[in-house]
């Protein structure tokens, strides 16, 4: 008989025993953490003012719109990981909506609200403040499909949009999310959370795309027991995750029943707050970023959009990486985020 | 290691104690195999590492005694009861594994049976001991888990135990493969047969644990047959058939889960077959009433609980399907290495563990990718919700006689307030447009008057 077996079940005993200790004695965890002041909230909604220590060098400002799934501190992990720092390094005048956690109370929030209403909302103030008549968005993933609806219902508002991971063609199957869509009762489901669709729920369906990532994370964890550098970077991405705001039922249900399932986008048919969303509308230039391993939303998703605005000005960034590598990894930092920061200032004038 | 708990303190350093003396045993008995001295020196390991043990447990609850009383946790007493009786019985379990090991050994040369007899029992002792380790990881580290600094911290503990979970539930699919290997002997048809749809149901429960909802259904099921039962012995005690179908789906309910779809589709169709035949006639003959609105609803309930269960069934049938598949190609690939006359050095447990979890990442993505899955996915789903649905119409039926707010008024009152909150954004939208659109109208005027 080999030692090994024992020495084995005795090994799994003292990485439990270690992972306690460590994890007992670890310091808060924090992420997030580039200085920002509330200048807005409505509702759940508060929008924030990134501060800087000098004055902006580019004259539109930017509002980052992120999704609704999630929160946007992925944007801004760690210092030397942040998407938002470099935006604020080059010279932009960074805002950001910060959705907030819905409650029960919310159920009724649909996507007039968030397009016709907060986003608006927001833009207006931004124009306001900074005394400027368009604004620059930068959207992430469903922020960008919110903020690409928005740009064409308010195209004299929009100086530039850039969109990162962003669904708009709902008719692929190329992701499982895409595909198991097609075969749920989006209906029964608000109607079975009260309106509320969980975050855990959500991240559960996530998971469920990768069936053993969830395990092969936690080899990572019993890797970086020793290394306080390593395990605090692997415990902020988890922090991220664990946070996840729930979503409003109306606008829940009508992102997954009007766009994933009838694809309304595309085919021109949707209507938001009474208005019919035309996208040749968008007129304003586009930088459209997708990410060629993404398995949450394929490329055959987001690459579409191009051809369906009515901007002359428009490019499509081929980002080698996933859906989050786009924002996290080292290669975002020294690639992507130069890109953006370059196309902006072209369009700056 | 220290924390700021002295029970914790000492149960770890009973652990890291008891750990290291198991060790050093098995290298004893080891060195003992391989020198051939096992008929005479195995007793006398055993033993001492039986004393050693005791010795141990009775050291940490002599230590932790004077703790008590500085401790804060809840129910300490109780909590270190629990731990010390799970690893008296894991001590227990270690010593009846080294016996039959020792009992392996000494049926060499002796007939086959014998041999197979001692190497099932060596076997299920293994079994026992997963068992019991697992048992150990869930009482204390769960409660060690309490301990931790904020929830974050907690849930993360809580899922690397998890992981552990999973890893250690491998190890007991894989260990006897690998140690027959070491043996020289692997019979991939035996290893096949050698697990029952219960060890797949368990395997894929620890990893999907999502998808497997059904503890509360036998709650759900005896108490909703006590009030149909209630009623139709008030009706003059009818529907005698029925009760014994439920109660015999009641009876089977663990077993319900364990991979044999056809039983459990039976059983259910049985189930609807008397349920049909039996209370539609009565509810027919049976007064209207709110008592029997109830019971129709209550019956419409079971009804979509049974549907439920069914299509949970089948979903959990794919997923344990698809472990079995998995766990039997780990096995063929390795079966196949292994009549290799090159191959002299038996798996190390975390390569089959490194090789499961790549294949089970293919076979569940192409699972997840299927057309049926999806389907029965968005199915389950649904009739989740419906079940959910009318539960929670039951509850608002026996609320509503008392003078409590139901969650149906307060949804009327959240449209309502949505509907005012909306006018009034409107009203005040058209405002602000108004004062933006000024804003900037007056700064092109006045750049004008300028030149």
């Amino acid at each position: 008989m080999s030692n090994n077996i024992f020495e084995e079940l005795g090994d799994v005993s003292r990485k439990l025993t270690k992972s306690y200790e460590t994890l007992n004695n670890l310091k808060a965890i924090e992420i997030a953490t580039t200085p920002k002041t509330a200048v807005y909230s409505e509702d759940k909604l508060t929008l924030y003012r990134y501060d800087r220590k000098t004055d902006a060098t580019f004259k539109t400002p930017i509002l980052i719109v992120y999704a609704l799934v999630n929160t946007y501190k992925m944007l801004d992990l760690q210092p030397d990981r942040s998407y938002i720092k470099n935006l604020l390094d080059n010279g932009f005048d960074v805002y950001l909506i910060d959705w907030g956690y819905p409650t029960k109370s919310d159920r009724f929030v649909n996507m007039d609200d968030y397009v016709n209403g907060y986003i608006n909302n927001c833009v207006d103030l931004i124009r306001k403040r900074n005394r400027v008549e368009k604004i620059n968005i930068l959207s992430i993933c469903q922020g960008g499909t919110l903020s690409v609806i928005y740009s064409a219902l308010y195209p004299n508002k929009i100086k530039n949009l850039v969109t990162h991971v962003t669904p708009i063609d709902f008719s692929t199957n190329d992701a499982l999310l895409f595909r198991w869509s097609k075969d749920m009762d989006f209906d029964k489901l608000v109607e079975g959370f009260d309106g509320l669709v969980p975050g855990d729920f959500l991240n559960q369906g996530f998971d469920m795309l990768k069936p053993m990532m969830k395990i092969q994370k936690q080899q990572t964890l019993a890797a970086s027991l020793d290394d306080e550098a390593k395990l605090t970077n692997f415990l902020r991405m988890e922090k991220w995750i664990s946070e996840s705001p729930a979503q409003t039922g109306e606008c829940f249900r009508e992102f997954m029943k009007d766009l994933y399932q009838k694809n309304k986008l595309v085919k021109g048919e949707l209507e938001v707050g009474g208005k019919k969303v035309n996208l040749k509308n968008l007129t304003s230039p586009l930088l459209n970023i997708y990410a060629t391993e993404d398995h949450l939303v394929p490329p055959a998703a987001t690459i579409p959009l191009n051809d369906l605005v009515g901007s002359k000005d428009k490019e499509l960034y081929s980002f080698k990486g996933g859906h989050i590598g786009v924002f996290v990894g080292g290669k975002s930092q020294k690639e992507l985020a130069p890109a953006v920061v370059a196309w902006l200032k072209k369009r700056d004038n | 290691m220290k924390t700021n708990n002295p029970i914790i303190d000492s149960m770890l350093e009973a652990q890291a104690n008891a750990l290291n003396s198991w060790m050093d045993s098995a290298k004893k008995m080891q060195s003992s195999l391989t020198s051939g001295n096992i008929p005479h020196e195995g007793q006398g390991i055993l033993k001492e590492w039986f004393e050693k043990q005791t010795a141990i447990l009775n050291s940490m609850q002599q230590n932790s005694n004077s703790a008590f009383g500085n401790n804060t946790n809840q129910n300490p007493q109780e909590f270190f009861k629990n731990w010390l009786g799970t690893q008296t019985t894991y001590a227990k379990q270690m010593t009846d594994f080294n016996q039959s090991i020792l009992n392996s050994f000494n049926s060499f040369g002796k007939p086959a049976q014998d041999y197979v007899s001692n190497f099932t029992t060596s076997n299920n002792a293994w079994t026992n001991i997963y068992n019991s380790f697992m048992q150990t990881l869930n009482t204390s580290y769960d409660s060690m888990s309490k301990n931790i600094n904020g929830t974050f911290n907690k849930d993360i503990f809580s899922n690397f135990m998890q992981s552990n979970q999973v890893y250690t539930k491998m190890h007991e699919f894989f260990q006897p493969m690998i140690t027959s290997m070491q043996k020289g002997q692997f019979n991939l048809e035996e290893f096949k047969n050698y697990f029952k749809a219960d060890n797949y149901h368990n395997l894929t429960k620890q990893m999907f644990g999502d998808f497997y909802t059904g503890g509360n259904l036998k709650e759900f099921y005896d108490n909703s047959l006590n009030q149909v039962q209630n009623f139709f012995t008030n009706q003059n005690g009818l529907g005698k058939e029925y009760f014994a179908q439920v109660q015999n789906i009641t009876k089977e309910f663990p077993q319900l889960f364990t991979g044999n779809l056809e039983k459990v589709k039976d059983l259910f169709a049985n189930h609807d077959n008397v349920f049909a035949k039996t209370f539609e006639p009565l509810l027919k003959l049976t007064g209207a009433g709110k008592e029997k609105e109830s019971i129709e609803s209550i019956i419409a309930l079971m009804d979509k609980v049974t549907e439920y269960s069914i299509k949970q069934s089948e979903l959990q049938h794919h997923l344990q399907n698809t472990m079995r598949a998995s766990v039997e190609n780990v096995a063929k690939e390795y079966s196949e290495k292994f009549q290799n006359p090159d191959f002299t050095k038996a798996p190390e447990t975390q390569e089959v563990y490194n090789e499961w979890i790549k294949t089970n990442e293919k076979l569940f993505g192409e699972l997840f990718a299927s057309e049926e899955f999806s389907k029965i996915k968005g199915d389950t789903m649904s009739l989740a919700m419906d079940v959910k649905k009318h539960f929670e119409k039951q509850f608002e039926s026996v609320l509503v006689n008392f003078p409590v707010v139901l969650k149906s008024d307060v949804e009327e009152l959240q449209k309502t307030i949505y509907d005012l909150k909306k006018q009034v954004k409107d009203l005040q939208s058209k405002l602000n447009i108004a004062v933006v659109s000024d804003l900037v109208d007056d700064e092109k005027s006045s750049k004008k008057g300028k030149k």
